[in-house]
């Protein structure tokens, strides 16, 4: 299998973590942003149950507010 | 060469007529249809509620379209029953079994004081404005009259605003409301179309509504100019179909978020920054909110407005014409709407992809144990707001 990406860049070591984990892992804050597990939005509510699984995309959407 | 006296005469013997009494009673049975061959300008002054409309200069083109039916009751009227006495004897030639001509037409029948009605229609003038409109059979004359009978409320007349309300002004959205406080700066016009140099300093929603109105005088502007606050957002959104959102900030974002799931609107949201946009339609409880996609905003470190960090001017005219469309869609229950789905969208990529969006059963707006929403002021934080315990 593929490891995992995000954001398009294949990342080693996140098989098996949590999306709570990963978003601490990337530097990222806990809030104002979406992130995507293969195209579907976890809610934020899962990130902690929903783990990251060998070959995912995950992709990380940061809020904006610009109108 | 039979003179019109004889052709008349030669149509009615072929055909069957009744009286206005007669007719009103048929109509009511089963697999009865009246169908109205008079002019449009004559159609347009009144019909009977229910009939079909098709000049008889169309008949033979377009009948078999509008009344497939070949064994229908057809009761056919004009104004006083001489061109549907033509238009009846035409439909049996064209192989309808039942059909009748209504003796004195639209002007008898509304003598004796039966049922008529100034039906909806447009207007020669609209029917020219909406042509291209009209020759989709997924809008036509139908779904054109919603839009004109249609309500949309734009928050914002910057960005976003301009292009959403330039398309829906010109797709014959009937009522626009459009709410800014703002003044037209110049460093709005790199992208902000609505408005011009010669309106430096006027107040948005005035340069809007002249610029919308003379793009469609058939629409109604309604302006706002106020600041959209927990005061005032459910007066000013009350009876709006759809929520246009293109506001610049957060906390206006999660306050028309909770005000619109209070009020079940939809809400079709756009925002950008520098290259990049998004789009997505939040429908109370039929989909997602956005507080179910992302529950609270950035920590304003990370989250500079577009005045900080620039955005390109063309971006908010891609993203507030995909906003147009959504709002069309979900006015006229056109195709698949972007609800439970975001679009993201890169320029400098020129890609768009998209994500599903799912209803948060934890959502403290429009989850199954959310408590009542509260509209309030937001900080920056922009949490939720409980509501006080019950004494």
């Amino acid at each position: 299998m593929s490891p995992a990406s995000v954001n398009g860049q294949p990342a080693e070591g996140l098989d098996g973590i949590t999306i709570a984990e990963l978003v601490a892992r990337q530097g990222l804050p806990g809030r104002g942003i979406a992130v995507a597990r293969n195209g579907e939005v976890v809610p934020r509510s899962s990130w902690s149950t929903v783990t990251v699984e060998s070959g995912d995309t995950i992709d990380i959407v940061t809020a904006v507010a610009g109108g | 060469m039979p003179t019109f006296r004889e052709m008349l005469a030669q149509a009615k013997s072929a055909i069957r007529e009744v009286d206005p009494a007669t007719a009103e009673v048929e109509a009511a049975g089963p697999n009865a249809i009246m169908l109205d061959v008079r002019e449009p300008d004559e159609y347009q002054q009144g019909s009977i509620p229910g009939a079909v409309h098709l000049p008889r200069g169309n008949l033979e083109i377009s009948i078999e379209s509008r009344i497939p039916d070949k064994g229908a009751h057809v009761l056919v009227y004009c104004a006083g029953g001489v061109r549907s006495a033509f238009a009846a004897k035409t439909l049996q030639d064209l192989g309808y079994s039942d059909v009748t001509s209504v003796i004195g037409g639209f002007n008898r029948w509304k003598d004796e004081g039966r049922p008529w009605s100034t039906p909806k229609s447009l207007t020669t003038e609209q029917r020219n404005r909406y042509q291209r409109h009209l020759l989709l059979p997924e809008v036509g004359e139908a779904g054109q009259l919603k839009l004109l009978d249609s309500k949309v409320l734009l928050l914002g007349a910057g960005g976003l605003g301009s292009p959403a309300a330039l398309y829906l002004a010109a797709a014959g959205v009937g009522t626009i409301g459009i709410i800014d406080m703002d003044v037209v700066d110049a460093s709005n016009l790199q992208r902000q179309i609505l408005h011009n140099t010669e309106r430096i300093g006027e107040r948005k929603v005035d340069s809007a509504k002249k610029t919308l109105t003379a793009m469609n005088p058939d629409v109604n502007v309604v302006t706002y100019d106020v600041r959209l606050g927990a005061d005032n957002v459910l007066d000013i959104i009350d009876g709006y179909d759809v929520i246009v959102d293109g506001t610049d900030n957060f906390p206006t974002r999660y306050l028309v978020n909770d005000a619109s799931v209070l009020k079940r609107i939809p809400v079709v949201h756009g925002s950008i920054f520098r290259f990049e946009g998004a789009v997505t339609v939040f429908n109370p409880y039929l989909g997602p909110c956005y507080r179910c996609m992302i529950p609270e905003p950035p920590p304003a470190e990370l989250a500079p407005s577009c005045s900080e960090a620039g955005v390109l001017g063309v971006l908010p005219g891609i993203v507030g014409s995909i906003q147009a469309i959504e709002t069309i869609k979900i006015l006229l229950d056109l195709g698949d709407t972007l609800q439970g789905r975001l679009l993201s969208y890169d320029a400098l990529e020129q890609s768009f992809r998209t994500f599903k969006v799912h209803q948060d059963p934890n959502c403290p707006t429009c989850g199954p144990n959310a408590g009542e929403i509260v509209i309030a002021e937001y900080d920056e934080l922009c949490m939720p707001h409980v509501a006080a315990a019950p004494a």
